[in-house]
Protein backbone atom coordinates (compact mmCIF):
# COMPACT_ATOMS: atom_id res chain seq x y z
CA UNK A 1 0.00 0.00 0.00
CA UNK A 2 1.06 3.75 -0.92
CA UNK A 3 2.11 5.52 1.82
CA UNK A 4 0.71 9.01 0.08
CA UNK A 5 -2.52 9.41 -2.30
CA UNK A 6 -3.70 12.48 -4.21
CA UNK A 7 -7.73 12.57 -4.07
CA UNK A 8 -9.10 14.72 -6.65
CA UNK A 9 -12.55 15.97 -4.57
CA UNK A 10 -15.36 18.50 -6.67
CA UNK A 11 -15.95 21.36 -4.97
CA UNK A 12 -18.70 23.76 -5.32
CA UNK A 13 -22.15 24.07 -5.08
CA UNK A 14 -25.63 24.34 -7.40
CA UNK A 15 -24.16 27.56 -9.08
CA UNK A 16 -20.96 25.38 -10.36
CA UNK A 17 -17.74 23.83 -9.03
CA UNK A 18 -14.47 22.11 -10.26
CA UNK A 19 -12.18 19.29 -8.73
CA UNK A 20 -9.24 19.98 -5.95
CA UNK A 21 -6.06 18.19 -5.51
CA UNK A 22 -5.24 17.22 -1.97
CA UNK A 23 -2.24 14.99 -0.59
CA UNK A 24 -3.11 12.49 2.18
CA UNK A 25 -1.30 10.43 4.30
CA UNK A 26 -2.52 6.49 4.25
CA UNK A 27 -3.15 4.24 6.82
CA UNK A 28 -3.82 0.77 7.13
CA UNK A 29 -7.43 0.01 6.05
CA UNK A 30 -8.06 3.43 5.65
CA UNK A 31 -11.61 3.92 3.50
CA UNK A 32 -12.17 6.81 1.58
CA UNK A 33 -14.55 8.75 4.44
CA UNK A 34 -10.92 8.49 6.44
CA UNK A 35 -9.21 10.42 3.71
CA UNK A 36 -11.76 13.24 3.33
CA UNK A 37 -11.92 13.25 7.19
CA UNK A 38 -8.82 13.77 6.99
CA UNK A 39 -8.59 16.83 4.65
CA UNK A 40 -11.30 18.33 6.78
CA UNK A 41 -9.17 18.12 9.95
CA UNK A 42 -6.03 18.85 8.61
CA UNK A 43 -6.03 21.10 5.02
CA UNK A 44 -9.26 22.58 4.61
CA UNK A 45 -12.48 22.82 6.54
CA UNK A 46 -14.67 23.86 4.77
CA UNK A 47 -14.85 20.63 2.56
CA UNK A 48 -18.14 19.59 2.91
CA UNK A 49 -19.33 15.61 4.04
CA UNK A 50 -22.10 13.92 4.96
CA UNK A 51 -21.84 10.74 6.79
CA UNK A 52 -22.89 9.25 10.17
CA UNK A 53 -22.12 5.56 11.32
CA UNK A 54 -18.51 4.64 9.53
CA UNK A 55 -20.12 1.68 9.15
CA UNK A 56 -21.83 1.00 5.97
CA UNK A 57 -25.23 1.42 7.84
CA UNK A 58 -26.82 4.65 7.71
CA UNK A 59 -26.55 5.49 3.99
CA UNK A 60 -24.84 8.83 4.55
CA UNK A 61 -21.98 9.06 2.69
CA UNK A 62 -23.07 8.00 -0.64
CA UNK A 63 -20.43 9.25 -3.84
CA UNK A 64 -18.99 8.52 -6.66
CA UNK A 65 -15.63 7.32 -6.15
CA UNK A 66 -13.54 7.13 -9.42
CA UNK A 67 -17.02 7.49 -11.43
CA UNK A 68 -18.61 4.34 -9.02
CA UNK A 69 -21.59 5.27 -6.81
CA UNK A 70 -19.74 3.75 -3.93
CA UNK A 71 -19.94 4.24 -0.17
CA UNK A 72 -17.04 6.32 0.81
CA UNK A 73 -17.06 4.69 4.28
CA UNK A 74 -16.83 0.75 2.60
CA UNK A 75 -14.48 1.78 0.24
CA UNK A 76 -10.61 1.11 1.17
CA UNK A 77 -8.01 3.31 -0.45
CA UNK A 78 -5.78 0.72 -1.94
CA UNK A 79 -8.74 -0.84 -3.79
CA UNK A 80 -9.79 2.30 -5.91
CA UNK A 81 -6.05 4.14 -5.98
CA UNK A 82 -4.86 3.67 -9.48
CA UNK A 83 -1.19 3.66 -10.68
CA UNK A 84 -0.39 6.86 -9.79
CA UNK A 85 -2.14 7.08 -6.68
CA UNK A 86 -5.11 9.49 -7.92
CA UNK A 87 -8.53 8.48 -6.27
CA UNK A 88 -11.05 10.72 -7.60
CA UNK A 89 -14.20 11.40 -5.36
CA UNK A 90 -17.31 13.55 -6.74
CA UNK A 91 -20.71 13.91 -5.31
CA UNK A 92 -23.82 11.48 -6.53
CA UNK A 93 -25.25 13.64 -9.84
CA UNK A 94 -28.63 12.57 -10.30
CA UNK A 95 -29.62 15.35 -7.23
CA UNK A 96 -28.70 18.94 -6.87
CA UNK A 97 -25.95 19.75 -4.81
CA UNK A 98 -26.03 21.95 -1.36
CA UNK A 99 -22.22 22.15 -1.27
CA UNK A 100 -19.16 20.06 -2.53
CA UNK A 101 -20.41 16.27 -1.69
CA UNK A 102 -23.63 17.02 0.01
CA UNK A 103 -26.37 16.69 -2.37
CA UNK A 104 -30.21 17.08 -1.69
CA UNK A 105 -32.14 13.95 -2.01
CA UNK A 106 -35.20 14.93 -0.61
CA UNK A 107 -37.06 14.29 -3.79
CA UNK A 108 -36.31 10.79 -2.19
CA UNK A 109 -38.18 11.97 1.11
CA UNK A 110 -41.34 13.52 -0.94
CA UNK A 111 -41.37 10.15 -3.19
CA UNK A 112 -41.71 8.13 -0.08
CA UNK A 113 -44.61 10.38 0.77
CA UNK A 114 -46.95 8.70 -1.44
CA UNK A 115 -46.29 5.72 -0.97
CA UNK A 116 -49.17 4.12 1.43
CA UNK A 117 -47.56 1.87 4.21
CA UNK A 118 -48.49 -1.59 5.14
CA UNK A 119 -52.17 -1.82 5.20
CA UNK A 120 -53.58 -5.04 7.08
CA UNK A 121 -57.25 -5.21 7.01
CA UNK A 122 -59.03 -4.89 10.36
CA UNK A 123 -60.28 -8.51 10.63
CA UNK A 124 -56.70 -9.81 10.94
CA UNK A 125 -56.06 -10.98 14.59
CA UNK A 126 -53.07 -9.14 15.89
CA UNK A 127 -50.17 -9.38 16.28
CA UNK A 128 -49.81 -11.09 13.20
CA UNK A 129 -48.19 -14.22 13.27
CA UNK A 130 -46.68 -14.96 9.55
CA UNK A 131 -45.12 -17.78 8.26
CA UNK A 132 -41.09 -17.92 7.06
CA UNK A 133 -41.82 -18.75 3.57
CA UNK A 134 -44.16 -16.37 3.55
CA UNK A 135 -41.66 -13.42 4.54
CA UNK A 136 -38.42 -14.66 3.45
CA UNK A 137 -38.83 -13.09 0.02
CA UNK A 138 -39.81 -9.32 1.92
CA UNK A 139 -37.16 -9.81 3.87
CA UNK A 140 -34.42 -9.14 1.30
CA UNK A 141 -36.01 -5.41 0.75
CA UNK A 142 -36.11 -4.94 4.09
CA UNK A 143 -32.02 -4.36 4.82
CA UNK A 144 -32.47 -1.43 2.49
CA UNK A 145 -30.41 1.37 4.32
CA UNK A 146 -32.10 4.20 1.75
CA UNK A 147 -28.44 5.57 0.90
CA UNK A 148 -29.77 6.57 -3.11
CA UNK A 149 -26.75 4.94 -4.75
CA UNK A 150 -29.36 2.87 -6.83
CA UNK A 151 -31.25 6.04 -7.34
CA UNK A 152 -28.07 8.09 -8.65
CA UNK A 153 -27.06 5.29 -10.66
CA UNK A 154 -30.56 4.78 -12.44
CA UNK A 155 -30.25 5.85 -15.81
CA UNK A 156 -34.06 7.14 -15.77
CA UNK A 157 -32.99 9.47 -13.12
CA UNK A 158 -29.98 10.74 -14.02
CA UNK A 159 -29.33 10.69 -17.54
CA UNK A 160 -32.96 11.70 -18.69
CA UNK A 161 -34.03 13.00 -15.75
CA UNK A 162 -37.80 11.55 -15.47
CA UNK A 163 -38.13 12.29 -12.06
CA UNK A 164 -41.95 13.56 -12.97
CA UNK A 165 -42.71 9.46 -14.33
CA UNK A 166 -40.56 7.27 -12.60
CA UNK A 167 -40.32 6.54 -8.72
CA UNK A 168 -36.58 4.78 -8.98
CA UNK A 169 -35.24 1.60 -8.35
CA UNK A 170 -35.56 2.49 -3.79
CA UNK A 171 -38.69 2.77 -4.64
CA UNK A 172 -39.22 -0.47 -6.45
CA UNK A 173 -37.95 -2.15 -3.54
CA UNK A 174 -40.34 -0.45 -1.42
CA UNK A 175 -43.62 -1.28 -3.68
CA UNK A 176 -42.43 -4.80 -3.61
CA UNK A 177 -41.82 -5.64 -0.15
CA UNK A 178 -45.63 -4.25 0.24
CA UNK A 179 -46.74 -6.03 -2.94
CA UNK A 180 -45.15 -9.12 -2.14
CA UNK A 181 -46.37 -9.34 1.96
CA UNK A 182 -49.49 -11.69 2.61
CA UNK A 183 -51.33 -9.47 4.29
CA UNK A 184 -50.99 -6.10 2.19
CA UNK A 185 -54.49 -4.92 0.80
CA UNK A 186 -53.77 -2.37 -1.13
CA UNK A 187 -53.64 -2.18 -5.16
CA UNK A 188 -49.75 -1.95 -5.13
CA UNK A 189 -49.66 -2.87 -9.35
CA UNK A 190 -52.34 -0.35 -10.03
CA UNK A 191 -49.60 2.02 -8.39
CA UNK A 192 -46.50 0.28 -9.70
CA UNK A 193 -48.18 0.62 -13.18
CA UNK A 194 -49.79 4.48 -13.21
CA UNK A 195 -47.99 6.19 -10.86
CA UNK A 196 -44.45 4.60 -9.90
CA UNK A 197 -44.15 4.34 -13.57
CA UNK A 198 -42.28 0.63 -13.65
CA UNK A 199 -42.34 0.93 -17.50
CA UNK A 200 -39.74 3.04 -17.28
CA UNK A 201 -37.47 0.94 -15.77
CA UNK A 202 -35.15 -0.87 -18.87
CA UNK A 203 -34.01 -3.69 -16.62
CA UNK A 204 -30.65 -2.66 -17.34
CA UNK A 205 -29.37 -3.63 -13.86
CA UNK A 206 -27.13 -0.44 -12.50
CA UNK A 207 -28.75 -0.29 -9.59
CA UNK A 208 -28.14 -3.88 -8.55
CA UNK A 209 -24.95 -3.04 -9.66
CA UNK A 210 -24.19 -0.62 -7.21
CA UNK A 211 -26.52 -1.53 -3.84
CA UNK A 212 -24.34 -1.85 -0.89
CA UNK A 213 -26.60 -4.15 0.62
CA UNK A 214 -26.31 -6.18 -1.97
CA UNK A 215 -30.57 -6.61 -2.48
CA UNK A 216 -31.08 -7.97 -5.66
CA UNK A 217 -33.24 -5.24 -7.00
CA UNK A 218 -33.37 -6.34 -10.61
CA UNK A 219 -33.46 -9.64 -10.34
CA UNK A 220 -35.96 -9.93 -7.03
CA UNK A 221 -38.15 -7.09 -6.92
CA UNK A 222 -38.45 -5.01 -10.74
CA UNK A 223 -38.73 -7.69 -12.93
CA UNK A 224 -41.29 -9.75 -10.60
CA UNK A 225 -43.27 -6.44 -10.46
CA UNK A 226 -43.01 -6.23 -14.24
CA UNK A 227 -44.58 -9.81 -14.46
CA UNK A 228 -47.21 -8.90 -11.99
CA UNK A 229 -48.23 -5.17 -13.60
CA UNK A 230 -48.44 -7.89 -16.82
CA UNK A 231 -50.69 -9.92 -15.28
CA UNK A 232 -53.11 -7.15 -14.67
CA UNK A 233 -52.30 -4.76 -17.77
CA UNK A 234 -50.83 -7.06 -20.62
CA UNK A 235 -51.60 -10.65 -20.63
CA UNK A 236 -54.85 -10.58 -23.17
CA UNK A 237 -55.48 -14.44 -21.86
CA UNK A 238 -55.78 -13.28 -18.34
CA UNK A 239 -58.06 -10.15 -18.84
CA UNK A 240 -60.50 -11.92 -20.62
CA UNK A 241 -60.43 -14.53 -18.01
CA UNK A 242 -61.06 -11.94 -16.07
CA UNK A 243 -64.25 -10.84 -17.53
CA UNK A 244 -65.48 -14.13 -18.05
CA UNK A 245 -65.19 -14.64 -14.17
CA UNK A 246 -66.66 -11.32 -13.78
CA UNK A 247 -69.58 -11.94 -15.65
CA UNK B 1 -13.46 5.80 -25.86
CA UNK B 2 -11.94 9.09 -26.70
CA UNK B 3 -14.01 11.70 -27.79
CA UNK B 4 -17.28 10.51 -26.03
CA UNK B 5 -19.38 13.30 -25.00
CA UNK B 6 -22.62 13.19 -23.06
CA UNK B 7 -24.47 16.18 -21.77
CA UNK B 8 -25.35 18.05 -18.43
CA UNK B 9 -28.98 18.17 -17.34
CA UNK B 10 -31.01 20.06 -14.43
CA UNK B 11 -29.80 23.17 -12.55
CA UNK B 12 -27.79 22.13 -9.90
CA UNK B 13 -26.09 18.82 -10.33
CA UNK B 14 -22.64 18.22 -10.96
CA UNK B 15 -22.02 17.65 -14.63
CA UNK B 16 -22.11 14.17 -15.65
CA UNK B 17 -18.07 13.40 -16.82
CA UNK B 18 -17.62 10.20 -19.17
CA UNK B 19 -13.61 10.42 -18.20
CA UNK B 20 -14.12 9.27 -14.40
CA UNK B 21 -14.36 5.71 -15.06
CA UNK B 22 -11.14 3.96 -15.40
CA UNK B 23 -11.68 0.50 -15.85
CA UNK B 24 -12.87 -1.36 -19.27
CA UNK B 25 -16.66 -0.22 -18.88
CA UNK B 26 -16.24 -0.71 -22.79
CA UNK B 27 -15.52 -4.01 -23.36
CA UNK B 28 -19.21 -5.72 -22.17
CA UNK B 29 -20.63 -3.47 -24.90
CA UNK B 30 -18.34 -4.44 -27.31
CA UNK B 31 -18.85 -7.70 -27.37
CA UNK B 32 -22.30 -8.16 -26.92
CA UNK B 33 -22.34 -6.11 -30.22
CA UNK B 34 -20.16 -8.41 -31.58
CA UNK B 35 -21.29 -11.57 -31.07
CA UNK B 36 -24.87 -11.11 -31.24
CA UNK B 37 -24.12 -9.25 -34.78
CA UNK B 38 -22.32 -12.27 -35.67
CA UNK B 39 -24.81 -14.77 -34.60
CA UNK B 40 -27.45 -13.04 -36.41
CA UNK B 41 -25.07 -13.04 -39.50
CA UNK B 42 -24.56 -16.77 -39.15
CA UNK B 43 -28.24 -17.50 -38.50
CA UNK B 44 -29.82 -15.26 -41.36
CA UNK B 45 -27.02 -17.46 -43.99
CA UNK B 46 -28.18 -20.71 -42.98
CA UNK B 47 -31.62 -19.46 -42.64
CA UNK B 48 -31.04 -18.04 -46.26
CA UNK B 49 -29.55 -21.16 -47.33
CA UNK B 50 -31.97 -23.60 -46.81
CA UNK B 51 -29.94 -26.74 -47.22
CA UNK B 52 -27.72 -29.14 -45.35
CA UNK B 53 -29.82 -29.36 -42.42
CA UNK B 54 -30.39 -32.80 -41.88
CA UNK B 55 -27.16 -35.37 -41.07
CA UNK B 56 -29.51 -37.72 -43.67
CA UNK B 57 -28.69 -35.77 -46.45
CA UNK B 58 -24.93 -37.94 -46.10
CA UNK B 59 -27.39 -40.55 -47.60
CA UNK B 60 -27.71 -38.85 -50.77
CA UNK B 61 -24.08 -38.68 -51.53
CA UNK B 62 -23.00 -41.97 -51.23
CA UNK B 63 -22.52 -42.72 -47.90
CA UNK B 64 -23.89 -46.15 -46.56
CA UNK B 65 -25.25 -45.21 -43.29
CA UNK B 66 -25.76 -41.63 -41.63
CA UNK B 67 -26.95 -40.09 -37.96
CA UNK B 68 -30.40 -39.25 -37.88
CA UNK B 69 -29.17 -35.54 -36.92
CA UNK B 70 -31.61 -32.07 -37.39
CA UNK B 71 -29.82 -28.74 -37.21
CA UNK B 72 -31.57 -27.44 -34.33
CA UNK B 73 -32.55 -24.31 -36.77
CA UNK B 74 -34.90 -26.54 -38.56
CA UNK B 75 -36.80 -27.80 -35.27
CA UNK B 76 -39.71 -28.04 -34.91
CA UNK B 77 -39.73 -29.48 -38.78
CA UNK B 78 -42.04 -26.86 -40.09
CA UNK B 79 -40.63 -28.26 -43.72
CA UNK B 80 -42.05 -31.78 -43.26
CA UNK B 81 -45.00 -30.47 -41.89
CA UNK B 82 -45.63 -28.14 -44.23
CA UNK B 83 -43.36 -29.10 -47.18
CA UNK B 84 -45.06 -27.02 -50.07
CA UNK B 85 -46.04 -23.73 -47.43
CA UNK B 86 -42.15 -22.67 -47.48
CA UNK B 87 -41.64 -23.31 -51.38
CA UNK B 88 -44.39 -20.92 -52.45
CA UNK B 89 -43.41 -18.35 -50.50
CA UNK B 90 -40.02 -19.47 -51.67
CA UNK B 91 -38.64 -18.35 -48.48
CA UNK B 92 -36.41 -21.25 -46.61
CA UNK B 93 -38.61 -23.06 -43.46
CA UNK B 94 -35.91 -22.19 -41.44
CA UNK B 95 -37.41 -18.63 -41.00
CA UNK B 96 -40.51 -19.65 -39.62
CA UNK B 97 -38.64 -22.07 -37.26
CA UNK B 98 -36.56 -18.87 -35.74
CA UNK B 99 -39.10 -16.94 -35.62
CA UNK B 100 -39.75 -19.06 -31.81
CA UNK B 101 -36.60 -18.33 -30.26
CA UNK B 102 -35.89 -15.13 -31.71
CA UNK B 103 -39.26 -13.79 -29.98
CA UNK B 104 -38.19 -15.42 -26.95
CA UNK B 105 -34.25 -14.21 -27.05
CA UNK B 106 -35.47 -10.77 -28.12
CA UNK B 107 -37.92 -9.99 -25.34
CA UNK B 108 -35.75 -11.76 -22.75
CA UNK B 109 -35.26 -10.00 -19.78
CA UNK B 110 -31.14 -10.57 -19.76
CA UNK B 111 -30.94 -10.02 -24.06
CA UNK B 112 -32.86 -6.64 -23.70
CA UNK B 113 -30.45 -5.52 -20.30
CA UNK B 114 -27.88 -6.52 -22.83
CA UNK B 115 -29.30 -4.86 -26.07
CA UNK B 116 -30.59 -2.02 -24.18
CA UNK B 117 -26.90 -1.04 -22.80
CA UNK B 118 -24.71 -2.59 -25.77
CA UNK B 119 -26.84 -1.25 -28.99
CA UNK B 120 -29.11 1.57 -27.55
CA UNK B 121 -26.51 2.74 -25.25
CA UNK B 122 -29.15 3.35 -22.35
CA UNK B 123 -26.80 3.65 -20.58
CA UNK B 124 -23.89 1.98 -22.25
CA UNK B 125 -22.47 1.10 -18.89
CA UNK B 126 -23.48 2.24 -15.01
CA UNK B 127 -22.96 5.68 -14.35
CA UNK B 128 -21.78 6.56 -18.18
CA UNK B 129 -23.49 9.17 -19.41
CA UNK B 130 -25.14 8.45 -21.91
CA UNK B 131 -24.28 10.24 -25.28
CA UNK B 132 -26.31 13.12 -26.20
CA UNK B 133 -29.79 11.54 -23.63
CA UNK B 134 -31.48 15.16 -23.71
CA UNK B 135 -31.09 15.76 -27.47
CA UNK B 136 -33.64 12.55 -28.02
CA UNK B 137 -36.90 12.30 -27.87
CA UNK B 138 -38.44 12.03 -24.23
CA UNK B 139 -37.39 8.70 -22.78
CA UNK B 140 -39.97 6.37 -21.76
CA UNK B 141 -38.40 3.18 -21.75
CA UNK B 142 -40.68 0.11 -21.59
CA UNK B 143 -43.74 2.64 -21.22
CA UNK B 144 -44.53 3.24 -24.48
CA UNK B 145 -44.62 1.25 -27.85
CA UNK B 146 -42.59 -0.31 -29.20
CA UNK B 147 -40.73 -1.47 -25.85
CA UNK B 148 -44.21 -1.44 -23.99
CA UNK B 149 -44.20 -5.12 -26.25
CA UNK B 150 -41.44 -6.51 -23.87
CA UNK B 151 -44.17 -7.05 -21.47
CA UNK B 152 -45.39 -10.10 -23.61
CA UNK B 153 -42.65 -12.04 -23.06
CA UNK B 154 -44.44 -14.88 -21.30
CA UNK B 155 -46.48 -15.54 -24.49
CA UNK B 156 -42.60 -16.55 -26.11
CA UNK B 157 -42.26 -18.68 -23.20
CA UNK B 158 -44.82 -20.48 -24.25
CA UNK B 159 -43.61 -21.16 -27.77
CA UNK B 160 -40.10 -21.44 -26.52
CA UNK B 161 -41.28 -24.72 -24.40
CA UNK B 162 -42.55 -26.50 -27.69
CA UNK B 163 -38.90 -25.91 -29.27
CA UNK B 164 -37.57 -27.49 -25.98
CA UNK B 165 -40.08 -30.49 -26.52
CA UNK B 166 -38.53 -30.87 -30.14
CA UNK B 167 -34.98 -30.67 -28.86
CA UNK B 168 -35.89 -33.80 -26.67
CA UNK B 169 -37.27 -35.56 -29.60
CA UNK B 170 -34.25 -34.44 -31.98
CA UNK B 171 -31.95 -35.82 -29.03
CA UNK B 172 -33.56 -39.15 -29.11
CA UNK B 173 -33.71 -38.74 -33.01
CA UNK B 174 -29.37 -37.98 -33.00
CA UNK B 175 -29.31 -41.49 -30.61
CA UNK B 176 -29.33 -43.55 -33.98
CA UNK B 177 -27.86 -44.08 -37.36
CA UNK B 178 -30.15 -44.63 -40.57
CA UNK B 179 -28.15 -47.04 -42.89
CA UNK B 180 -28.74 -47.12 -47.21
CA UNK B 181 -31.33 -49.90 -46.94
CA UNK B 182 -33.78 -48.03 -44.56
CA UNK B 183 -33.01 -49.56 -41.29
CA UNK B 184 -31.55 -47.95 -38.26
CA UNK B 185 -29.66 -48.97 -35.00
CA UNK B 186 -28.53 -47.28 -32.14
CA UNK B 187 -25.44 -45.36 -32.21
CA UNK B 188 -23.88 -42.56 -30.37
CA UNK B 189 -21.58 -39.93 -32.13
CA UNK B 190 -19.75 -36.79 -31.45
CA UNK B 191 -22.82 -35.15 -32.89
CA UNK B 192 -25.30 -36.50 -30.29
CA UNK B 193 -23.27 -35.02 -27.29
CA UNK B 194 -23.47 -31.51 -28.74
CA UNK B 195 -26.80 -32.17 -29.11
CA UNK B 196 -27.34 -33.34 -25.40
CA UNK B 197 -25.18 -30.53 -24.35
CA UNK B 198 -27.31 -28.29 -26.11
CA UNK B 199 -30.71 -29.50 -25.14
CA UNK B 200 -29.48 -29.54 -21.58
CA UNK B 201 -28.47 -25.74 -21.80
CA UNK B 202 -31.32 -24.71 -23.39
CA UNK B 203 -33.06 -26.19 -20.93
CA UNK B 204 -31.54 -24.62 -18.64
CA UNK B 205 -32.13 -20.97 -20.15
CA UNK B 206 -35.56 -21.66 -20.24
CA UNK B 207 -36.37 -22.79 -17.17
CA UNK B 208 -34.64 -20.09 -15.22
CA UNK B 209 -37.03 -17.75 -16.99
CA UNK B 210 -38.07 -14.42 -15.24
CA UNK B 211 -41.58 -14.91 -16.81
CA UNK B 212 -41.81 -18.78 -15.54
CA UNK B 213 -39.86 -18.32 -12.27
CA UNK B 214 -43.46 -15.61 -12.01
CA UNK B 215 -45.53 -18.38 -13.38
CA UNK B 216 -44.46 -21.33 -11.43
CA UNK B 217 -44.76 -19.63 -8.33
CA UNK B 218 -43.33 -16.13 -8.09
CA UNK B 219 -46.66 -14.31 -8.58
CA UNK B 220 -47.92 -15.83 -4.82
CA UNK B 221 -48.03 -14.08 -2.01
CA UNK B 222 -48.77 -16.87 0.61
CA UNK B 223 -45.93 -19.27 -0.20
CA UNK B 224 -46.83 -21.81 3.07
CA UNK B 225 -50.06 -22.32 1.57
CA UNK B 226 -48.17 -23.76 -2.36
CA UNK B 227 -45.33 -25.67 -0.71
CA UNK B 228 -45.11 -27.60 -4.07
CA UNK B 229 -45.16 -24.46 -6.36
CA UNK B 230 -43.17 -22.91 -3.46
CA UNK B 231 -40.72 -25.32 -3.63
CA UNK B 232 -40.12 -25.24 -7.23
CA UNK B 233 -39.70 -21.25 -7.30
CA UNK B 234 -37.10 -21.99 -5.13
CA UNK B 235 -35.22 -24.33 -7.19
CA UNK B 236 -36.17 -21.60 -10.44
CA UNK B 237 -34.74 -19.05 -8.11
CA UNK B 238 -31.31 -20.07 -7.65
CA UNK B 239 -31.57 -21.57 -11.32
CA UNK B 240 -32.45 -17.61 -12.50
CA UNK B 241 -29.37 -16.18 -10.91
CA UNK B 242 -27.72 -18.02 -13.59
CA UNK B 243 -30.13 -16.97 -16.21
CA UNK B 244 -27.59 -14.88 -17.86
CA UNK B 245 -24.54 -17.42 -18.44
CA UNK B 246 -27.28 -19.87 -19.36
CA UNK B 247 -28.34 -17.47 -22.05
CA UNK B 248 -24.96 -17.18 -23.71
CA UNK B 249 -24.44 -20.58 -23.09
CA UNK B 250 -27.04 -21.64 -25.18
CA UNK B 251 -26.52 -19.39 -27.93
CA UNK B 252 -23.42 -20.87 -28.30
CA UNK B 253 -24.16 -24.43 -28.01
CA UNK B 254 -27.32 -24.05 -30.57
CA UNK B 255 -24.57 -22.20 -33.00
CA UNK B 256 -22.18 -25.46 -32.74
CA UNK B 257 -24.77 -27.44 -33.05
CA UNK B 258 -26.09 -26.19 -36.12
CA UNK B 259 -22.45 -25.70 -37.81
CA UNK B 260 -22.02 -29.64 -37.08
CA UNK B 261 -24.69 -30.81 -38.69
CA UNK B 262 -23.91 -28.79 -41.69
CA UNK B 263 -20.59 -30.13 -41.99
CA UNK B 264 -21.43 -34.16 -41.64
CA UNK B 265 -24.55 -32.63 -44.42
CA UNK B 266 -22.34 -31.46 -46.62
CA UNK B 267 -19.77 -34.14 -46.19
CA UNK B 268 -17.32 -32.32 -45.17
CA UNK B 269 -16.49 -34.19 -42.21
CA UNK B 270 -18.13 -38.48 -41.29
CA UNK B 271 -19.58 -38.39 -37.71
CA UNK B 272 -17.01 -39.69 -35.26
CA UNK B 273 -18.69 -42.27 -34.07
CA UNK B 274 -18.34 -43.38 -30.06
CA UNK B 275 -20.51 -46.22 -30.03
S1 LIG C 1 -32.65 -1.68 -13.74
FE1 LIG C 1 -34.25 -0.15 -13.93
S2 LIG C 1 -34.32 0.85 -11.95
FE2 LIG C 1 -32.37 -0.26 -12.05
S3 LIG C 1 -30.93 1.24 -12.79
FE3 LIG C 1 -31.70 0.17 -14.59
S4 LIG C 1 -33.44 1.37 -15.36
FE4 LIG C 1 -32.98 2.06 -13.26
S1 LIG D 1 -31.86 -0.50 -2.50
FE1 LIG D 1 -29.65 -0.64 -2.06
S2 LIG D 1 -28.73 1.00 -3.27
FE2 LIG D 1 -30.92 1.44 -3.17
S3 LIG D 1 -31.16 2.81 -1.44
FE3 LIG D 1 -31.49 0.72 -0.67
S4 LIG D 1 -29.49 0.04 0.06
FE4 LIG D 1 -29.13 1.86 -1.22
S1 LIG E 1 -21.13 6.68 7.10
FE1 LIG E 1 -22.96 5.49 7.35
S2 LIG E 1 -23.04 4.41 5.47
FE2 LIG E 1 -21.13 5.43 5.31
Amino acid sequence: MRDKIQLRVYRGDASGGETKEYAVDTYPGMVVLDAIREIQASQDGSLACRWNCKAAKCGSCSAEVNGKPRLMCKTRVEEVYDAAGVITVHPLKSFPIIRDLVVDVSWNYKMAETIAPLSVPDDVPRPFRMQQADVSRVQEFRKCIECFLCQNVCHVLRDHNRKDGYYGPRFMVKLASLDMHPLDDQNRREFLHETAGIGFCNITKCCQEVCPEEIKITDNAIIPSKERVADVYYDPVRMLLRRLRRS
Amino acid sequence: MAGYKANQIEAGRAPLETALRQDHWWLEPVLVVGSLTLFSIYALWRAWEGAYFSGLQALQSGASWAPAYLSPFYSPPVHEWFPHLAASMHISPAFFVLLFPLSFRATCYHCRRSYYRAFFLDPPACAMAEPCAQRRKAYTGESAFPFILQNLHRYALYAILVVVVFHFLHLYDACFVVHKDGSRHFGIGVGTLIFALDTALLSLYVFSCHSWRHLIGGGLNRMSAAPIRSMIWTVVSSLNTRHGLYFWLSLVTVGIADAYVRMVASGAITDFRII
